[in-house]
């Protein structure tokens, strides 16, 4: 029976040599399907590996923003020179730095003064000069020396368009030495 | 299994024309090769497909451990953020021993994307604290309801990445090195202190604007202040009664200090607009002399009221003072209202507090040795309201005396020397508001009400401060430093 349909296929005198067409073709079609499998995984491989570089030099330069931060918290207050705790708001806040090694990354910092309005990640409403109460709007120019503790939103922005990618750094911060 | 036919030998001509035993043998090589490439085919195939596997699951681990880095990350962030918070309620808070949450024991508190918490521990006699804080991210879908601290035994951590930081702080005792210190935003406004207004920088001193006018000011046209760094040694003791004239002396003490440039141009400001002249030390007695005298060089330590940073928060220094002396033995406790007497001689100083106003009356006589808090009645470890219901008030219509140091802070404290009144002290005098007035958004409220209208000496004395000086062992060690920090 098989060798009567396969007589038919390939009639005695017409029979062909060699790989089918449809094996041909089948194997084409694995190897490409399987191929391409192997080049996405790949590309998505290396893809990741730049990704995961980039976040890794983000959080390096969130990082290095928050301890240089944190240095100005530590010096003297001097308000005019804009240096200690009290000096952050002044210098910081809503303000935007370049992200050292992260190629168009750029940091914004965002600071939260007004006691009443701190934002629910970073705590919620609490005081932030010590003063016993969390009523006090200190997000203006005058309040410069009164905040002890400063909540930080730090927005690092990278990776070139369409890829943009952004990570969030929360924080609070105090002055830590004497 | 197919079997190859073997080819015959047929000597018939038909059969050799048409050489199909070739032909078979051809048929049965070209099965072969196309096995070999089917096997190749697959073998390549199971190989690129094994290949595929493996770079997927590299893929899916480097993307796990890309979501762990930022756990990690983030659980990292939260513990600073915890430990920040702990260190600000030691240093700025007055609280003793810091913990998450409002209760008696710590917990875990909301921060960000995960929870915080922090507790600490106190060991008092050697000025030691040590701040225990952690973070911790959720890493699984179900995960422990511990809410135990990390370092506890019962703490179950299934489910959470966690990350901890300790930090030792070191309390240390701050020795008064000026005869007067203002600290935050220095003098009241009414007084002719600093006054904000929308086009000020604070970056920028030049356009800090001074109050020009005197709205309501009690103070005179002259400010009858005198200052040991002038006319005083170092090491002057004071046995009460009118202090002897001094000999010149090069003193190395500058008259006031100020916390800050703000609580520095506030100062300046006060003596300019009290005394209603240009010159910030014109109400002085006797004037400053050059090389002690720098007005034009703000950074400069001699300055006449110079910037010292260094000298803490004077509500945590009467708070502590409060904390280590409320309750002691030999302490004096002194409610609100008119007091004279004797509180501590050179010989048995004491600590002395009053809760409320400190008035001495005409013809009375109020004296002393040791330290000195005129005091509101707020707790900060056992109080939240900020609501005192009495406020730090020190007015002199007699004579008062004192030898060592005398503090006058609280909520909006005042210090009144009325006319008629003297009031001498040889040590040092610190005053400042404690910020508890609530609400205030602007630094001239944060500031100590001077109305000086008769004789107030203040004359520093680094003997009653030194080391073996009547006052050292009294001093609280209310500076807060971080001096050690590891990762748990």
């Amino acid at each position: 029976m098989r060798e009567r349909i396969s007589r038919r296929l390939f009639p005695r005198g017409r029979r062909q040599d060699g790989l089918a067409l449809l094996e041909v073709t089948m194997a084409l079609a694995l190897f490409v399907a399987v191929g391409m499998g192997a080049y996405f995984t790949l590309l998505r491989a290396v893809q990741q590996e730049g990704t995961s570089h980039e976040e890794h030099l983000a959080m390096a330069a969130v990082r290095d923003l928050a301890a240089e931060v944190q240095e100005t918290a530590n010096r003297p207050t001097d308000l005019s020179r804009g240096e200690g705790i009290g000096a952050i708001f002044t210098r910081f806040h809503r303000r935007s730095f370049a992200a050292a090694n992260l190629p168009g990354g750029t940091i914004a910092v965002e600071c939260f003064a007004n006691e009443t309005t701190v934002p629910a990640l970073l705590g919620g409403r609490q005081d932030l000069n010590f003063d016993g109460d969390s009523d006090d709007d200190l997000a203006n120019q005058s309040s410069g020396s009164d905040l002890r503790l400063v909540p930080m939103e730090l927005r690092v922005d990278y990776g070139t368009p369409p890829e943009r990618r952004s990570l969030i750094l929360r924080r609070l911060l105090t002055k830590t030495v004497d | 299994m197919t079997h190859c036919k073997q080819p015959s030998i047929v000597l018939e001509p038909s059969l050799l024309r048409r050489d199909d035993s070739f032909a078979t043998r051809s048929t049965c090589g070209t099965s072969r090769k196309r096995g070999a490439v089917m096997i190749l085919v697959v073998l390549v195939s199971v190989m690129l497909l094994a290949f595929s596997a493996i770079a997927v699951q590299g893929v899916l681990a480097r993307s796990v451990s890309e979501v762990t880095q930022r756990q990690v990350f983030r659980a990292s962030q939260i513990a600073e953020s915890a430990l920040a918070r702990a260190v600000a309620e030691m240093k700025y808070g007055g609280v003793v021993v810091p913990r998450s949450g409002s209760g008696v024991s710590a917990t875990w508190q909301d921060f960000d994307s995960g929870e915080l918490y922090y507790y600490t521990t106190v060991d008092a006699a050697a000025g030691t604290s040590v701040v225990r804080a952690w973070g911790r991210v959720a890493a699984a879908a179900t995960r422990s309801n511990s809410t135990a601290a990390p370092d506890a035994v019962t703490w179950d951590g299934s489910g959470w990445v966690v990350r901890g930081v300790e930090v030792a702080v070191r309390d240390f005792a701050y020795f008064p090195e000026s005869p007067l210190f203002v600290g935050n935003g220095g003098i009241e406004r009414p007084e002719g202190g600093f006054d904000w207004n929308g086009t000020d920088d604070l970056a920028n001193p030049s356009t800090w604007g001074t109050v020009t006018g005197s709205p309501s000011s009690y103070q005179s046209s002259a400010v009858p202040m005198v200052l040991s760094s002038l006319d005083h040694p170092a090491d002057y003791l004071y046995g009460g009664s009118e202090p002897p004239v001094a000999t010149a002396f090069p003193h190395p003490f500058s008259l006031w200090t100020s916390q800050n440039g703000i609580g520095q141009h506030n100062v300046d400001a006060w003596f300019r607009n009290s005394a209603g002249a240009s010159d910030e030390t014109s109400g002085l007695s006797p004037p400053p002399s050059t090389p002690y005298y720098l007005p034009g060089d703000l950074a400069s330590p001699d300055h006449p009221y110079p910037v010292d940073p260094q000298v803490p928060d004077v509500q945590s220094y009467a708070w502590a003072l409060w904390n280590s002396y409320g309750t002691a033995t030999g302490t004096n406790r002194l409610g609100s209202g008119s007091h004279s007497g004797t509180f501590g001689d050179l010989a048995n100083p004491s600590v002395t507090f009053v809760t409320g106003r400190l008035r001495v009356d005409s013809g009375e006589t109020f004296r002393g040795a040791g330290i000195l808090v005129v005091r509101d009645d707020y707790d900060p470890n056992t109080q939240t309201n900020n609501l005192p219901s009495t406020k730090a008030d020190f007015e002199i219509r007699g004579t008062f005396e004192w030898t060592g140091l005398v503090i006058v802070s609280g909520w909006a404290p005042a210090v009144t020397v009325d006319s008629g009144g003297s009031a001498t002290v040889v040590g040092g005098f610190f005053g400042e508001d404690s910020v508890q007035s609530g609400g205030e958004v602007s630094l001239d409220s944060a500031t100590i009400i001077f109305r000086i209208n008769d004789e107030f000496r203040v004359l520093y004395s680094g003997e009653v401060f030194r080391p073996g000086g009547m006052v050292h062992d009294f001093l609280p060690r209310v500076g807060k430093e971080v001096v050690g920090i590891r990762q748990l």
